[in-house]
């Protein structure tokens, strides 16, 4: 009895799933990420001088191109067929099914699209295991990049609003925070509290990834950093903190869009 | 419980001090073995069930903007109840709420005997929905569309090729829904309306986008659906086509039901029917007004679905008949 209870309570997510795997082959945007991904792979496996070179290639394009990428295709996914919400949620579904149909949907769509970027590299290099767990935490931020998206598109009132709040979602996160943190350090009794910098770039999935990539990928030496127990246990878990924070950011993103489509009304 | 009485009979356990949403469950499991066994009925239409959709004193406020005031209405199987009344009267406001698309601020509404608001998903399941101007996901074919309802209603496949005919869509089936025409894409509403088999079918203005022709074939479609014992609400401004095909006709206005309309003599526009309802005595219109009362009016959809969720009625005034026996 279970199972089927288990079976029909995850057929709505699936349909959803299928719907949104259907869409997405038609997408334009993924469609143009996937040429892009394929080119971005070749360049960096082409322009790399050391098989070590690659990665970091590829990292660029993670933190940039990817997460961009991301956030466009779940705004887009999100808006795209609002005009079939009325009869979409007079189905006995939860309008959460539909949420996480989507997400799960997208997230298995990057998964695909990311080895056009990355399989390239493979014929310079060994897929060790930190060129896997770049893979991983590239995946996990486009997953965190979807999920703002799709919040950004379900709270818009049309698509336009949404791509404009998505973007500047992203733009604060991937400079504006840092600006910020820029600015604020010319305060001098800012300065007697390292931790709340740390705590500052720690919350923010996308610098939390360019600090993980930075002192575990690139092996920096990160003696200097280490002024505080706080900044200690961070560099010796930056790849965990990263998958934590993102997974948070992802919770709350979707919890936030979630609660707004349960909220809508025709 | 005869099933005769089971309209205007007072509600059982109302003087017991149970609640109107726990009376109104009760009576749905009757109700449901009763559908169950009028859809295997040949003769459906000849036999009388208890209401499948319910609705009483519905308010709702958009802003500082009262749409429903206290709009009360039912909807029996076997029947065509249709909801007229001029723009912004409130006739796509209550079909929202009944599909669950929009909470009421105040009043209650149930379908199936499933309140729309507490237990949203199993009234849901019982009704299917079609809005005004239904739209798709542009990139999707019809057929990827009905793949996809069917699955979220657990509705097998051969339903699909039916209902692709029953709407003449089969040629188009490959098309994406993008590309489809604003009358092609009410057709395919009108196929995912038709495609769960839901014993409750809520139609918000489907004729607006149809052709002459589509029209008709929607009023048949429909016919042969009551006559399969189901329970159709529709919200329409198009009252003249419906005289005849339509059970019942009500008028809505101002966010009320204002009264219940014969049927067979609907007008051909609400000019007509607002001079039907100001006209001087001894005038023709006065007749046809006078006529309306005799038979439907105070009708009283709000006085008689209070009752059924179980508050005293209202004494009928001077002239009025007792609601229609059910």
């Amino acid at each position: 009895m279970s199972a089927s209870l288990g079976k029909t309570s995850l057929d709505p997510v699936s349909a959803v799933l299928t719907r949104e795997l259907h869409a997405a082959i038609l997408n334009r945007y993924f469609q143009v990420f996937c040429v892009l991904a394929l080119a971005g792979g070749i360049g960096a496996a082409l322009l790399a001088d050391t098989p070590d070179a690659a990665p970091m290639l590829i990292l660029q394009l993670a933190l940039y191109f990817v997460s961009l990428f991301a956030l466009l295709t779940g705004t887009s996914s999100a808006r795209a067929e609002s005009q079939e919400w009325p009869l979409l949620f007079a189905q006995p579904i939860p309008r959460s099914a539909f949420l996480a149909g989507k997400f799960l949907a997208l997230v298995a769509i990057f998964a695909g699209v990311l080895a056009l970027l990355f399989l390239p590299a493979l014929f310079v290099r060994q897929a060790d295991p930190a060129f896997l767990l770049l893979y991983g935490h590239t995946l996990t931020l486009a997953a965190g990049c979807v999920a703002l998206g799709l919040c950004a598109g379900f709270l818009a009132r049309d698509r336009v609003q949404g791509l404009v709040l998505g973007v500047s979602a992203w733009l604060l996160a991937i400079l504006g925070a840092d600006l910020v943190a820029l600015l604020a350090a010319r305060l001098s009794f800012l300065q007697r509290w390292p931790d709340l910098w740390a705590v500052f770039l720690m919350l923010n999935p996308l610098d939390a990834f360019r600090i993980d990539a930075l002192f575990w990928l690139e092996r920096i030496p990160a003696e200097a950093a280490r002024e505080t127990s706080l900044t200690n246990w961070w560099l010796d878990h930056t790849g965990l903190w990263f998958v934590t924070i993102s997974l948070l950011w992802m919770a709350a993103l979707l919890a936030v869009a979630g609660r707004h489509l349960r909220h809508w009304e025709d | 419980m005869r099933l005769a009485s089971l309209g205007s009979a007072p509600v059982p356990g109302a003087a017991n001090g149970l609640s109107p949403l726990r009376i109104l469950c009760e009576r749905s499991t009757c109700a449901k073995s009763l559908l169950r066994r009028g859809l295997r009925n040949q003769h459906a239409s000849r036999v009388r069930y208890p209401e499948m959709i319910l609705a009483a004193d519905l308010i709702k406020r958009y802003g500082h903007k009262e749409v429903l005031r206290g709009l009360s209405l039912e909807a029996r199987p076997g029947e065509i109840t249709i909801l007229v009344g001029e723009n912004g009267a409130g006739k796509s406001t209550t079909m929202r709420i009944l599909a669950g698309l929009a909470a009421p601020d105040g009043g209650s509404a149930a379908i199936g005997g499933h309140h729309i608001v507490q237990a949203k998903l199993s009234a849901q399941r019982a009704l299917s929905y079609l809005p005004q101007n239904p739209d798709f996901h542009p990139r999707l074919t019809c057929l990827q569309l009905l793949n996809f309802y069917a699955r979220l209603r657990g509705v097998k496949k051969a339903r699909i090729d039916f209902v692709l005919k029953e709407v003449g869509l089969t040629s188009v089936r490959e098309e994406r829904a993008g590309a489809l025409s604003g009358g092609m894409r009410q057709r395919l509403g009108i196929a995912l309306l038709l495609l769960p088999d839901a014993p409750v079918l809520l139609l918000d203005e489907p004729g607006l986008s149809l052709d002459p022709a589509w029209r008709n074939r929607l009023q048949a479609i429909l016919l042969e659906e009551a006559a399969r014992a189901k329970t159709i609400l529709m919200a329409t401004h198009l009252i003249a086509e419906w005289n005849a095909v339509a059970q019942r006709c009500l008028l809505c206005h101002a966010g009320r039901i204002e009264r219940e309309l014969d049927p067979n003599d609907l007008p051909n526009d609400f000019d007509m029917l607002a001079k039907r309802g100001a006209a001087a005595p001894g005038s023709a219109c006065a007749s046809h007004a006078r006529e309306d009362a005799f038979a439907f009016t105070n009708f009283s959809s709000a006085t008689h679905v209070k009752d059924r969720f179980g508050e005293a009625p209202k004494p009928a005034g001077e002239g009025a008949r007792a609601p229609r026996a059910l």
